[in-house]
């Protein structure tokens, strides 16, 4: 429908779908009486009616019961299968207002009754019937949307949990944004627990694809984590379960999943680390930001089972911070030609002033992706951990990114 | 033939060329693989036409991007060949895709080589 402009009246495209010329050039007559703007288009079956939708939008569908390829509501169900947005007015003989209140809960708009029809009413008829229809659509926009946001939050809940930790002192602060173009969440997804004997377990996935699929399946892959390391799994043993999950649960046989796992000990200041297809995390001392040099192991579903995840350990300095991150930090531009990758996010890293880990992240994200300016990114799931050494003093050295002098900001959960 | 995106403000943009030489399908890629341009990879490797050959080499000397979209192509891509009685080779993979391919471990899967001539020979 053409919009008014000023005191215009807008523009209707209206479809005859009538096999009687007859009662069809009464309608033409009506139309012509009334003091709309209209373009008509006469069909004489519902197959005719249907290439006509097809071929163009019409705002509303003037709609015999009785043609020669359909009758009764059926036809109604027809026109609404071929264009959902055109609104449908049934025209329905004197003796059978029945079917008229019948197509209605069928999903018409409205009925008008043959012979009983004034040119006035004809009017208000297409107005109101496409109003409402306008409404309908509107709401029914409004109630997808609510949905969206609602499936959102619960994928949001299972992709980034709390974290489980009790120990003053390791802090975990994560961040995670879905991809711009995306309308669910992605497939990236984070957790971290703390076990009985003190060691901080932490995990960040990324599953290829993207949308509902992926999502799914990040959610599966980090519950069956938490499950499995509470349950005692760990290294090859768990990554091995990882991976029938994986192929258990994915919804197509190309998909494949990278991950990190951590497993850090504050009391024997070491991280053990294994890189799942996934690049390298970053470790931040008071002398600055590098990439921690670690052995890789196959994604998780490339070639089932034939999965061998080397450990790395890290000696851990007596403060410090790692930073484990899903490859949509790095992928994006970092100019008109170049992709911002590993060292241009170092360099990032260098020049940010923090008062905290949680600034520090936010820093880092809203940088990442001012340089990549405003196009696609896919999603981003990134974790921070901060720990001191028991007996360490409050006011040490700081982690880059982190202003002297400034305590670690509490415990965030996953934002 | 040759097929050249016109979406997303790209610096690059992703171009195709396909031919046949022996029952073997060459197909050269030059340009940024990702979420924007990765269709365009699909149907070059995966419609009803581009499977009737069911042995493949893929010129990647002139990739200069590859994510995981692009990854998740190629593996669709290896299964396809596989189940058709073919097979999928990489070629000239500079070093930018060649380590995000490493990375994964598909080239366990897909093998990679140094150019194309070595790909076809092999």
């Amino acid at each position: 429908m053409t919009q008014p402009s000023g005191d215009r009246e807008a523009h209707y495209r209206i479809l005859l779908v009538e096999d009687d010329d007859g009662d069809a050039l009464l309608v033409e007559e009506l139309l012509v009486d009334t003091d709309l703007r209209y373009t008509l288009v006469r069909s004489r079956s519902v197959a005719e009616a249907r290439g006509e939708l097809a071929a163009r939008p019409f705002d509303c569908v003037l709609l015999d019961l009785h043609l020669p390829d359909a009758s009764g509501v059926a036809t109604v169900h027809t026109v609404q299968e071929t264009d959902g947005h055109a609104a449908v007015i049934v025209l329905t003989g004197l003796v059978e207002s029945r079917a008229g209140v019948e197509a209605l809960a069928a999903g018409a708009q409205d009925y008008l009754v043959k012979g009983k029809v004034e040119p006035e009413l004809l009017q208000r008829a297409v107005r109101y019937a496409v109003q409402r229809k306008q409404s309908e659509r509107a709401s029914a926009a409004l109630q997808v949307g609510r949905l969206r946001a609602q499936e959102n939050a619960r994928l949001e809940r299972g992709l980034l949990p709390q974290p489980l930790v009790s120990s003053p002192s390791v802090t975990i602060t994560s961040r995670y944004f879905p991809g711009r173009e995306q309308a669910l969440l992605g497939g990236d997804f984070l957790d971290v627990v703390q076990t009985d004997d003190g060691q901080v377990h932490a995990i960040v996935g990324d599953v290829s694809g993207h949308g509902a699929d992926a999502a799914a399946l990040g959610v599966c892959l980090r519950i069956a984590w938490r499950t499995a390391v509470l349950g005692g799994h760990r290294d090859q043993d768990l990554l091995h379960l990882l991976e029938r999950m994986h192929i258990a649960e994915r919804s197509g046989s190309s998909l494949f999943t990278t991950c990190t796992l951590v497993t850090l000990d504050p009391l024997r200041a070491q991280a053990v680390l294994h890189l799942v297809g996934h690049h390298e995390p970053l470790l931040i001392t008071p002398s600055g930001a590098e990439v921690v040099p670690a052995e890789h192991g196959i994604a998780l579903g490339i070639i089932p089972g034939l999965g061998d995840w080397p450990a790395t350990t890290l000696r851990l300095p007596a403060r410090g911070s790692l930073i484990v991150y899903t490859d949509g930090l790095i992928e994006g531009y970092a100019g008109a030609d170049e992709r911002l990758g590993v060292e241009g996010l170092l360099a990032i890293i260098e020049e940010t002033d923090a008062s905290g880990p949680g600034d520090h992240l936010d820093q880092l994200i809203a940088k990442a992706r001012s340089l990549n300016a405003e196009r696609h990114t896919d999603d981003l799931a990134i974790l921070r951990i901060d720990w001191n050494a028991p007996g360490d003093a409050a006011d040490g050295p700081a982690p880059a990114g982190e202003r002297r002098g400034r305590q670690p900001t509490a415990r965030s959960g996953a934002h | 033939m040759t097929h050249t995106s016109g979406s997303a403000p790209r610096p690059r943009q992703l171009s195709i060329t396909t031919k046949t030489v022996d029952a073997v399908r060459i197909v050269a890629v030059a340009g940024e693989i990702d979420h924007a341009t990765c269709p365009q990879l699909t149907q070059a490797l995966l419609t009803e036409d581009a499977t009737a050959v069911p042995r493949t080499v893929l010129d990647f000397s002139g990739v200069s991007f590859l994510d995981s979209s692009g990854l998740n192509v190629l593996i669709k891509a290896h299964r396809t060949a596989a189940a058709a009685g073919g097979w999928l080779r990489l070629a000239g993979c500079p070093d930018a895709a060649l380590r995000a391919i490493e990375l994964v471990g598909l080239d366990t899967l897909i093998p990679c080589h140094p150019d194309l001539q070595h790909a076809l020979h092999a």
